[in-house]
């Protein structure tokens, strides 16, 4: 289970990264290998003002409808369409060709709250 | 094993279908004990998997039985709901976290027992069945299922928030092939998958009631809580699914149309799960 340094993390398996004022997210390589084959995913739709540990989202695999929840507040300004045709893409490649959206964060102080590495592995 | 508090059973009346969903999806949302709750259906209801495609139904067909369709919160494919023991079983997250497949074997094991219980036998091992294509639940068994002579008896689909995870599953007594199959565009096909993939239980114990089966079941999932106490909905459970409601209204004779916010993945170009 590979859980990158560089990365921080939420409890509900999300994993964010400071990128040009933006975070990207998508789902950590424990919750992929949880949740088995992914078939679908439900991105959140660009332009969403979304508040944190607000559903934005779900990804199913056998038979199980797993929500997704924003890791901080602001506004969903990307995602990634190739999960549309490629919901593989999470099971694959989590942290690079798997990820999930972009949110233009409103709140700098909701980042202290997230977990760094070491956190998140005594979690699981 | 053995979680922490009261199981709470409920029993519903006859409710349509967007209210019975709308009901389970509040359950997952704002529920704060372990519940098992058994419901019926005031018509015959046929419930898709939350991001199953409609693009398989024969919406004329359906309407013209006078059926209704929604959408579930949890995944998986179409169950045709009449003559069955529908049950939902929502459990709180706890301090552990326990996986998807974990919870799925322990909910298939406590089905198995209450089976058991009714003198019905199901199969130790599964075999995969190919229908990988179906649109139908019941055509398609998997090794975490539960199958009797190879014929799977129980559906049984997840959803999974951050309160808890919520089941829903479907126990037919007896099956109406025939209309389940004309809900679809390929009707001889789903009819010959459900020929041979799916089985009423009162097919194969006759004399076997819905309400032995139910007491059965409470007894068995009770066993893996500090006890089971029947009680009622609370208040803001029930404003909860009146809010939800409009999003389990679903009309596939509307084709593509979206309605509400559930249909939206449905719609896409989804692979529904099983």
């Amino acid at each position: 289970m590979h859980i990158p340094e560089d990365l921080l993390y939420t409890p509900e398996h999300f994993w964010v990264r400071k990128e040009n004022g933006t975070a990207l997210c998508g789902i950590t390589d424990y919750a992929q290998g949880e949740l088995g084959d992914v078939v679908f995913v439900e991105l959140p739709k660009v332009g969403a003002k979304v508040r944190k540990g607000e559903r934005i989202g779900d990804v199913e695999s056998i038979k199980t409808v797993s929500n997704l929840y924003a890791p901080l507040s602001g506004e969903i300004v990307a995602v990634n369409d190739a999960l549309r045709e490629h919901p593989e893409l999470l099971n694959q490649d989590p942290y690079g060709k798997g990820w999930i959206c972009r949110i233009q964060y409103e709140d700098e102080g909701e980042w202290s709250a997230l977990l760094d590495a070491s956190a998140y592995r005594k979690l699981l | 094993m053995r979680f922490q508090g009261i199981l709470r059973v409920l029993q519903d009346p006859p409710l349509s279908g967007p209210e019975n969903m709308a009901r389970d999806a509040a359950l997952l949302e704002v529920a704060e004990v372990p519940t098992l709750r058994f419901f019926l259906w005031a018509q015959p209801t046929l419930s898709l998997g939350r991001h199953q495609r409609v693009a398989d139904l024969d919406a004329s067909c359906i309407e013209a039985m006078g059926f209704t369709v929604v959408r579930r919160p949890t995944g998986g494919r179409a169950i045709l709901h009449g003559d069955e023991v529908t049950f939902s079983f929502f459990l709180p997250r706890g301090e552990k976290d326990y996986s998807h497949r974990f919870l799925y074997e322990l909910v298939r094991r406590v089905l198995i027992a209450s089976f058991e219980d009714a003198g019905i036998h199901p199969d130790e091992v599964v075999s995969s069945r190919p229908f990988l294509a179906s649109p139908v639940c019941f055509a398609l068994s998997l090794p975490h299922e539960i199958t009797v002579s190879g014929r799977k008896i129980a559906g049984v689909a997840q959803a999974r928030g951050w309160r808890g995870n919520l089941f829903e599953g479907s126990i037919p007594l007896t099956l109406d092939r025939w209309h389940f199959a004309r809900c679809f565009r390929e009707k001889e096909k789903v009819y010959t998958e459900l020929l041979e993939g799916a089985l009423g239980l009162c097919e194969i114990r006759g004399d076997l009631s819905r309400e032995f089966l139910v007491a059965r079941m409470v007894e068995r999932f009770g066993e893996l809580f500090e006890g089971v106490s029947w009680g009622g909905w609370e208040e803001r459970e029930l404003e909860k699914a009146g809010e939800l409601l409009g999003e389990y209204a679903f009309s596939p004779i509307a084709g593509e149309e979206k309605i509400g916010t559930l249909q939206e993945g449905g719609l896409a170009k989804s692979r529904g799960s099983g």
